[in-house]
């Protein structure tokens, strides 16, 4: 059976543009909550931790029926008329995505060796200023969350049926897809589908390889700096005062 | 004070009037360094209250914290820096208060040369040696012309000129009234700060939990003693060999 492109142009941009947002979402959403569960001391950061941690495994089925109930046409946010669109998609992504993101912030500035958080509190930062001090700190590892969190959202099926309809057109995404297709027993399309997934992932994959080489030659560079052939000659003595 | 588990610091009755110089001395983990984690507000005591003008650190608003830690400069024994070019690390205070990037360039690149980094500005700050990132260290806590300097065993890492460096940047600084704290395990540099110093140089030796408050010549007789820090001293004398003698000495 010939593939019709149209269709899976539609389904590779609405899933890209799905996965785009709730990335996009979940770090506007997870960073910052990850830098105040490290930073800050208030009441219930331990629970709130525990629950972030928690959502790692959140599995996709449940976002999708908490949602599904919160969307539907009788449900508290019933009005909006969400259920069956991109947006719900992309809402019940972001419910994914964001305690990963958040999770995995911690970690990386939870890593930051504690010298540095040392120095960065003794200089006497604003709240901002201290989180994106250090932020910038674990840029690395801060970068990998996101990449995980884009991972997490773009071949997710459970939630993107459930939320979306896997409506032709409009609320198909490539793992909603390649369901239909393998139920309806047309495994070439499904194939091709699978694909284009793998193609993403290999991208992600590539990206974090970038990364990691990235962070490699700076710490190379760290390594072999000092033996720098020209340098330029210190100022050693000094009068005595 | 209670690390885990462990009394670190007991009754320790410590004050710091303006302008003042004191060298705290101690062996290694008798608490010399919580106690200007406790100074700078970094860490909280488990019991009794750390004060700064006047003030408890725990009652002061984020903005006041920020705004007096601002005023003081602070060299870590185990100096932290980032992963960016040591101009930048130099001058990231500077720009907390709101200095201009043309400003803060300026003065941080006078605080670097000052202790004798000219032309590392750009340098990855991790790439310095133990020593240069030390003077790094001591560029960034004095760039902004703090009211008070803690340097936490500040010249640990260098060779005699630089230390001599280092120590003359401390003097310079109190004469500018200035307040100094400075920890050291070494006494012979004690006695050098003592020696430079005068009479303005107070050493508060901490040991077993207890602060011991003197002027150097008061320290020589504390050392003849047989209770208190009597011994600790002695032992630090006979490590420093020749350089550090006091007089009475008994045998031990």
């Amino acid at each position: 059976m010939a593939i019709p492109l149209d269709e899976l142009v539609n389904i590779t941009v609405l899933t890209i543009a799905v996965t785009v947002g709730a990335t996009a979402l979940g770090s506007l959403l997870g960073i910052p909550l990850g830098v105040l569960l490290v930073l800050e001391r208030f009441p219930g950061r331990g629970a709130i931790r525990t629950i972030v941690y928690a959502l790692y495994a959140f599995p996709p089925i449940v976002a999708g029926v908490l949602l599904y109930l919160l969307l539907r046409r009788e449900g508290p946010l019933g009005d909006l008329g969400l259920l069956f669109t991109p947006v719900a998609i992309l809402l019940g992504e972001t419910l994914l995505t964001t305690p990963l993101i958040a999770g995995l912030t911690v970690s990386a500035v939870a890593e930051l060796p504690p010298e540095v958080i040392e120095i960065v509190d003794s200089g006497g930062p604003s709240l901002r200023q201290r989180a994106t001090a250090l932020l910038r700190e674990a840029r690395f590892g801060v970068t990998a969350a996101v990449l995980v969190g884009y991972g997490r959202s773009l071949a997710e099926v459970a939630a993107a049926l459930i939320l979306g309809g896997n409506i032709r057109g409009e609320t198909r995404t490539l793992g909603t897809a390649i369901l239909l297709e393998v139920n309806q027993g047309d495994f070439e399309f499904a194939l091709a589908l699978s694909a284009l997934i793998l193609v993403q992932a290999l991208f992600m994959a590539f990206l974090l390889r970038r990364l990691q080489r990235a962070e490699r030659a700076f710490a190379h560079r760290i390594d072999t700096s000092h033996r720098r052939p020209k340098r330029p000659a210190s100022k050693t003595t000094r009068a005595e005062g | 004070m209670v690390l885990e588990g462990r009394p670190l610091l007991q009754g320790v009755d410590l004050s710091l009037p303006r302008s003042s110089f004191v060298v705290v001395l101690g062996p290694t983990g008798a608490g010399k360094t919580t106690i200007l984690r406790l100074l700078l507000g970094l860490q909280r005591p488990s019991a009794g209250k750390a004060l700064v003008g006047g003030r408890e650190w725990a009652t002061l608003s984020r903005t006041g914290r920020a705004r007096i830690r601002q005023r003081i400069g602070y060299v870590q024994q185990h100096v932290g820096l980032l992963k960016a070019p040591a101009l930048y690390n130099v001058t990231l205070p500077l720009r907390w208060r709101g200095d201009s990037g043309e400003i803060a360039d300026e003065r941080g690149k006078t605080a670097m040369a000052s202790v004798g980094l000219s032309g590392y500005e750009q340098e990855p700050a991790l790439s310095l040696s133990g020593g240069e990132r030390q003077r790094l260290a001591m560029a960034r806590a004095s760039v902004t012309e703090p009211d008070v300097l803690f340097l936490d065993e500040f010249t640990n890492h260098q060779d005699p000129a630089h230390e001599d460096l280092l120590e003359s940047l401390t003097h310079d600084f109190h004469r500018l009234g200035r307040t100094i704290v400075v920890v050291s395990h070494r006494l012979d540099q004690v006695r050098r700060m003592a020696t430079r110093g005068g009479d303005a140089v107070q050493v508060a030796i901490v040991i077993d939990g207890q602060v011991y408050v003197c002027a150097w010549p008061e320290l020589k007789r504390l050392a003849t003693e047989e209770a208190g820090p009597g011994p600790f001293l002695r032992r630090l004398a006979l490590a420093s060999g020749s350089e550090v003698e006091f007089p009475s000495m008994p045998t031990s």
